[in-house]
């Protein structure tokens, strides 16, 4: 599918306790873009990701993606949004431990529709072997790195080739060998797939990849600069 | 039709010319104290009684007839596979001696019942001793009746 | 319907009760996972929390087992009781208990009687449409197990050929049991009565010399030893039933020198004629009975015990079912955060409950499966000891009672199984991501 550009406004997140955790004004992201969103800890990067990819339902607000306010969906459209449209790569990997390499990377395969399901496995293959981890596929999760783990988690976020992949603290897990590789691989994705991509990252380095930083302090965008 | 014949059965008196009470009595032989647990419809019912020959010769008690189908004279056994009833061409009964129709034993059995046999009514039956065909009321007790309400009763 | 449902032969009602009893727990499979594949990944949380599925698992089969082993050993022991008795045709005794008449002649179980007298014998044994009137006397034991006074008919019928030896031929001959602890060749001195109270040495001089032995027959004739009834009166100082110095056995018998037998065996040539027998000699100076009906009736007071038994099993497994219920809706917690990721990453609600509802599902067909299995081995096990402690042959197979237990659990728990899957699905996306 084409990829969709993101557009923001009047974004308020508040906790339960009517604290204020996200107010974002306006935020446009074009298709194809690659972006950091850079902050020190509790700046609200994490829960923007998270509105952006449906899992927190915003207060207030827009999240249009292409056409379509994600806001305004119910659970499994969210759900279904993120199926078709986004690939969600986490800080800890969450692999299905008793799985192998391949079985994870096609998790997607288990409840995608039916006519969906080879090609899924295929990419899953595919983007492997792509990440290095062409031998590895029925080998069961926990006898990999944590460099390899990511890239596992990485291969199943684009299994079911998404237009737009998020990712939180993709490289904090890592050493700086795998933090490198991983980002390397990361930024060629975003450059050559035409995905957007939108990453919380405290590493310095992964962000000198992206096209765009966003910095956030409070809940809110302090800065925002091309690179 | 067949209804009414079948209500006119379990509602008529059960007293005919020569019958009393749980009563039927013919040259000697006597059938007294008859009776059957309830049934339902389609079930299969066993009809219990004691037959006195006070006559001088022998007979042999066949079977029956109710509503005009047949009464097989069955035999109770219990073994592995659990309770069976046979049927029994016939059994004597000896001069001067009584035999008696009891649960898990002996029975007049009366297969795929045409209507309910409701608790209190009364069953017309004919039992068959020998050349005679004895008109009998039955007793219907409680599903899980186990005598008739007058048996021990001298008569 | 009643109609119909009565028209169908019992396995037809066992087959389609068991599949009417299952079919709730089927029905919900089939809806909660149709067009779904989460097999791959329910396997792989039932591997990830091994020994936590193990426990459930086995607590499933136990109970299921208690269940399946209850019912399939009641009903063992019933037909095991039935078939022993299977060949006693019609007893008749003196007036008295017919449970302790049937006891004593069936299950060898001796106590005091009063005698059929040599006049009665005679005339029963004389009666018309009788095949043989076999006098069963018993008294007297030889290392515990009871040495038992009657007649060649008797051992034929009860047994049918001898595998081993030939019948007794003589008073002082004996054929054993097919468990007896004697063998072809053995001599023997009985004991007087039965028991720590038997006289060892009350017969001393006399022995009996064994000649064959019978075939297995599954009641407790198999460990008894057979002896010509006259052998039992001469031993007691009695007359035979014979003129003296006439050594043949069996009937006929002088009636006024048969010193009388605690009961006789009696078959008739034609089926119909028992009934007529029992009839014709349940009389105030005998009790003529059939031990399978005394037998039916005493299964028959039993049969209340066997529905307690029944609701008992079922109650534990429905305390089961909750202890599992509760169990599950715990144990969504450990995969609370697989469930989160897969939510995450774009499962549908219904996908995430089909995992859960199959994950409960792998747990309790598992281990209704395996209770099975278990119920088998438990009630075989307890079947050899009650064999081995009775005599009578108990087998416990299983049958359609237990299937029916066994499937009526799976559906209810099968059924029970959604509200883990409905709860797991309101469980908080986020918060059990991140935990």
């Amino acid at each position: 599918m084409a990829t969709p550009a993101l557009q923001v406004s009047g974004l308020r997140v508040t906790s339960r306790e009517g604290r204020v955790l996200l107010d974002v004004p306006a935020l446009e992201v074009p298709a194809g873009q690659s972006v950091a969103l850079r902050g020190a800890s509790g700046a609200g990067k994490s829960t923007l990701l998270h509105v952006l990819s449906g899992l927190v339902r915003p207060a207030a607000g827009q999240v249009i993606w292409g056409v379509q306010d994600i806001a305004t969906l119910s659970e499994d459209a969210r759900a279904r949004f993120r199926r078709v449209t986004l690939g969600l790569i986490f800080q800890d990997c969450h692999l299905f431990e008793e799985l192998s390499a391949l079985g994870n990377a096609a998790l997607a395969s288990a409840f995608a529709p039916a006519p969906d399901r080879p090609a899924i496995r295929q990419a899953a293959g595919h983007w492997l072997a792509a990440l290095g981890l062409g031998s590895s596929g029925p080998r069961k999760v926990d006898s990999h790195s944590g460099g390899e783990r990511q890239r596992i988690a990485v291969a199943r976020a684009l299994a079911a080739n998404p237009p737009v992949i998020l990712a939180d603290e993709p490289t904090a897990a890592l050493d700086r060998v795998n933090a490198d590789a991983l980002g390397a691989d990361l930024a060629q994705l975003a450059a050559t797939g035409g995905r957007t991509l939108i990453t919380v990252t405290h590493d310095a380095q992964l962000a000198g990849r992206m096209a765009r930083q966003i910095t956030m302090a409070d809940g809110r965008i302090v800065e925002d600069s091309h690179a | 039709m067949r209804a009414l014949l079948i209500a006119l059965a379990l509602l008529a008196p059960p007293a005919l010319s020569q019958t009393k009470d749980h009563l039927a009595e013919k040259d000697g032989l006597r059938v007294l104290h008859a009776w059957t647990p309830a049934a339902a419809k389609g079930t299969e019912a066993l009809i219990y009684l004691e037959v006195e020959n006070t006559s001088p010769a022998p007979t042999t008690l066949t079977g029956g007839n109710a509503m005009g189908q047949p009464l097989d004279l069955v035999g109770f056994s219990y073994g592995a596979a659990g309770e069976d009833w046979t049927i029994l061409p016939g059994l004597p009964v000896p001069a001067g001696a009584d035999l008696h129709l009891e649960p898990e034993v002996l029975a007049l059995r009366w297969t795929d019942l045409p209507a309910d046999l409701a608790e209190g009514g009364d069953l017309r039956i004919d039992v068959h001793l020998g050349p005679h065909a004895l008109p009998v009321a039955v007793e219907i007790g409680a599903a899980d009746a186990t005598g008739h309400s007058h048996a021990g009763h001298g008569h | 319907m009643p109609d119909l449902w009565a028209s169908l032969s019992p396995i037809m009602q066992d087959i389609l009760l068991a599949l009417l009893l299952i079919a709730p727990g089927l029905v919900t499979g089939a809806v909660v996972l149709r067009g779904l594949r989460p097999l791959p990944l329910v396997g792989a949380m039932l591997r990830r929390f091994f020994w936590v599925n193990l426990l459930f698992v086995g607590l499933i089969t136990v109970s299921v087992g208690i269940g399946v082993g209850l019912l399939a050993q009641e009903r063992g022991l019933r037909q095991g009781t039935a078939r022993a008795a299977e060949k006693f045709d019609l007893i008749v005794a003196a007036p008295g208990s017919e449970v302790t008449a049937m006891l004593a002649a069936v299950y060898l179980q001796t106590s005091d009687m009063a005698l059929v007298t040599g006049a009665q014998y005679a005339e029963f044994a004389q009666a018309e449409g009788v095949a043989f009137a076999a006098p069963i006397a018993f008294g007297d034991s030889y290392l515990g197990v009871p040495v038992v006074g009657t007649t060649t008919d008797f051992v034929t019928h009860l047994a049918g050929p001898l595998p081993s030896g030939r019948p007794f031929a003589t008073p002082t001959e004996a054929v054993a049991g097919a468990y007896a602890p004697v063998a072809v060749g053995d001599s023997f001195t009985p004991a007087h009565g039965h028991g720590p109270a038997s006289e060892d040495d009350a017969h001393s001089g006399f022995a009996y010399t064994v000649t064959g032995v019978m075939a297995p027959t599954g009641s407790p004739w198999d460990r008894a030893i057979l002896v010509p009834v006259e052998g039992v009166w001469a031993v007691h100082g009695l007359s035979t039933g014979h003129p003296p110095g006439d050594t043949r056995i069996g009937p006929p018998f002088v009636p006024e020198l048969m010193p009388g037998t605690p009961a006789v065996l009696v078959r008739a040539t034609e089926l119909w004629g028992n009934y007529a027998l029992k009839s014709q000699f349940t009389r105030a100076d005998l009790m003529a009975f059939f031990p399978g009906t005394v037998l039916s009736q005493l299964h028959g007071l039993m049969r209340d015990v066997r529905s307690a038994m029944s609701v008992m099993a079922v109650l534990t497994q429905v305390l089961v079912t909750l202890s599992v219920l509760v169990g599950l809706v715990i144990l969504v917690r450990l995969i609370a955060r697989s469930l989160a990721l897969l939510r995450a990453v774009g499962a549908p609600l219904r996908f995430v409950f089909a995992v859960v509802w199959a994950y409960s599902a792998a747990l309790i067909v598992s281990g209704a499966g395996l209770g099975l299995a278990f119920g088998w081995v438990a009630a075989r096990g307890i079947s050899a000891l009650v064999t081995a402690r009775t005599d009578v042959l108990v087998t416990a197979s299983l049958s359609w009672p237990e299937a029916h237990l066994v499937a009526g659990f799976v559906s209810l728990t099968l059924l029970l199984a959604l509200l883990p899957g409905w709860l797991a699905v309101r469980r908080p996306l986020l918060s059990d991501l991140r935990n």
